[in-house]
């Protein structure tokens, strides 16, 4: 009978050692001996034959199961491996070391002595998907929160385009307003062009009776004449009258240039691809954003070149360049100089208008990123990061390109090269 | 002591003589344990005298109102099995001390924070064990264990009986309030035996009473 006993016990594929209480190794199954890279000899101690036990930890768990006559545990999480026995599988398997889980047996009182059983179990699998899971959940859980950063990032830009439609539509109504108020101002200009020639003819009228009246001899008419003359503060008002009218003229001309430049920056008919000037885009966004840039600009340098018109949304085009200026004034802290420098070459097919500034310029490890959506180094509510990208999609639908070069602390340069005529109109552009 | 349907069909005076000898067997058990207990970790260990509560899965917010309190932190759990079947919850309250008793197990000071779970699992092995050993013996049966498991990092005990997907319907808990000195440490140990064999529990004890 105990040779079958000890059949079974080789046969079986769990590690079996079995010590008394001092930890002289009495017994090993076949399962160690063919897995341990020594063959244990028996009847010397356990730690000469694995030293890789430790063996304070192992002798007090001994002494505990025989105190107890109960049975302790190790598990691979925490203890993978207690002995160095080699993984069963060595050409497809991945690891050197068998994992194990392990438990320490009280078996009982024999000749003197108290016998314990070591019993180890192969976990190595069950440790490998454990592992390929846990590895595996972490990605997961780490794609997960990637994905919850763009579903946010998503709803950002939802309302921020939602914010720019806005935008868009106020634009439109500035542009409806500007259109209402530029009739009336249309007929008060010329209405005050009339009056300046009437009061120009009455001055005149006045000026030769003053002459006329000079060369009569009823000093008491002259007296009388020149006591009315001062009374109603003639001679003021003659001088004053021209001046006045010509500065309310000139108030009436720049709100018509304000009206002027605010229709043509929404153009209101510019939602259709149309030839349009190019410098007349630029001058009109000039005048928008002039309040933006009269504090830190000294000089805006106008270097145009002969330019075809072009095929294009001039809105939109508009848009770009109001945020390449507006960017380029933030950049500049002060004795800012912008130049506007446009081109076409003759017999090319393409345009450029490149928007040069002296403002701080933009450090190289961050100029890939600048057209990124949200990108931005102003603080919350100064910028939105969104200009230069969507800059970017409106010379994109142009079928055009823009780059970018700069210095830090020497200044910044954003070159745009448009195509004359674009291929494919049909394209429509999302601000 | 909270007591239902569980053991209605028996004559009342019959299982109150059960209860109080079931409550002396475990007071016996509990003696005996904190005695080994603390020659193995050289300390004063306290293991107050049992609460029994009987409990039904519907009922778990009873127990929570009736245990003497409800300590949250690494749960650890260990099977029992042989003539009696079962589980021991062990809640380890986070703060709780390890170097002392880790060193009195053999782990070195820098060792216990690094095997802090490895030993939780050895101390709730060891206090089990401590705890039915006793009780085995007196009802003269054989109970074995199973490998202790690590199976919340922070919960209360009362939550993990609630989980909905687990099995047990109504079952008997022994509420054992543990408290080792130098661990600076009062918890909870809960041996939980389902239904089914406390009738198997009680037919040993009734051989007792003969
Ligand atoms: N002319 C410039 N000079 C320096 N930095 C610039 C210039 N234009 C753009 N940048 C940088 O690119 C970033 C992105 O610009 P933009 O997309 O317009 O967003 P925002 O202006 O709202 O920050 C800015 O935050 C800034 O750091
Ligand atoms: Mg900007």
């Amino acid at each position: 009978m105990n040779t079958v006993y000890k059949q079974i016990l080789n046969q079986l594929n769990v590690g079996i050692l079995v010590l008394d209480e001092q930890c002289t190794l009495l017994y090993a199954n076949n399962f160690i001996r063919d897995n341990h890279k020594h063959e244990p000899r028996t009847g010397v101690s356990l730690f000469s034959q694995f030293p890789e036990i430790p063996e304070d930890w192992f002798r007090k768990r001994v002494e505990s199961v025989v105190m107890f006559h109960n049975t302790s545990f190790t598990s691979w999480q925490y203890r993978p491996h207690l002995l160095n026995l080699m993984e069963t599988r060595p050409i497809t398997g991945t690891h050197e070391l068998m994992y194990q889980s392990c438990s320490l047996a009280y078996l009982g009182h024999f000749d003197q002595r108290h016998l314990i059983g070591l019993i180890v179990q192969d976990t190595t699998q069950t440790a490998l998907s454990q592992m390929k899971l846990a590895s595996t959940l972490k990605k997961l859980n780490a794609e997960h929160r990637q994905l919850q950063k763009l579903n946010q990032q998503l709803e950002e830009a939802q309302s921020q385009l939602v914010q720019s439609e806005k935008m868009a539509a106020v634009g439109q109504l500035a542009a409806g307003v500007a259109h209402e108020i530029n009739n009336p101002v249309c007929f008060i200009k010329s209405n005050l062009e009339c009056l300046q020639d009437y009061t120009r003819k009455l001055i005149e009228l006045s000026q030769s009776v003053e002459g006329l009246i000079k060369h009569i001899d009823d000093e008491a008419l002259k007296t009388q004449f020149n006591q009315y003359k001062a009374s109603l503060d003639i001679g003021y008002i003659q001088d004053e009258l021209p001046e006045i009218l010509a500065e309310t003229l000139d108030g009436t001309q720049r709100i018509q240039d304000i009206t002027t430049s605010l229709r043509d920056f929404s153009r209101l008919d510019s939602a259709e691809w149309q030839q349009a000037d190019i410098h007349q885009g630029l001058e009109s966004t000039l005048k928008i954003v002039n309040h933006e840039l009269k504090y830190s600009v000294d000089e805006i340098v106008r270097d145009y070149g002969e330019l075809p018109s072009v095929l294009c949304l001039p809105a939109q085009l508009n848009q770009v360049f109001l945020n390449l200026l507006v960017n380029a004034s933030q950049a500049i802290d002060k004795h800012g100089r912008i130049v506007i420098q446009t081109r076409h070459e003759t017999g090319s097919e393409s345009i450029t208008i490149r928007i040069t500034d002296n403002g701080k310029g933009i450090p190289a490890e961050i100029q890939a990123k600048i057209f990124d959506p949200f990108f931005t180094t102003k603080d919350v509510g100064q910028g939105t990061g969104l200009g230069l990208s969507i800059s970017y999609g409106i010379i994109q639908a142009h079928q055009g390109n823009i780059q970018v070069t700069s210095a830090p602390g020497e200044g910044t340069s954003f070159l745009i090269k448009l195509p004359v005529t674009p291929k494919r109109t049909e394209h429509t552009v999302c601000v | 002591m909270t007591q239902n349907s569980l053991i209605a069909n028996e004559p009342n005076e019959l299982n109150e003589l059960r209860q109080d000898a079931l409550q002396e067997i475990f007071n016996i058990s509990m003696g005996q344990a904190a005695d080994s207990l603390a020659s193995l970790v050289n300390d004063r260990v306290h293991l107050s005298v049992p609460q029994m509560h009987w409990v039904e899965k519907s009922r778990v917010q009873d127990l929570k109102a009736a245990m003497k309190r409800v300590p949250k932190g690494a749960i650890i759990c260990q099977p029992f099995f042989g003539y009696l079947k079962g589980e021991i919850l062990v809640c380890y309250e986070q703060g709780t001390q390890y170097e002392v008793i880790g060193q009195s197990l053999a782990y070195s000071r820098v060792d216990t924070q690094r095997w802090q779970h490895e030993l939780l699992l050895e101390i709730t092995n060891i206090l089990g064990g401590a705890c039915l050993r006793g009780v085995a013996e007196q009802l003269n049966i054989r109970i074995d264990f199973g490998a202790p498991a690590l199976i919340d990092r922070h919960n209360d005990v009362t939550a993990i009986l609630l989980n909905p997907s687990s099995v047990w319907v109504k079952a008997l808990m022994m509420e054992i309030g543990f408290s080792v000195q130098t661990m600076s440490m009062t918890s909870d140990i809960l041996i939980c035996m389902p239904e089914h064999y406390i009738d198997k529990l009680f037919s040993c004890i009734d051989l007792l009473l003969e």
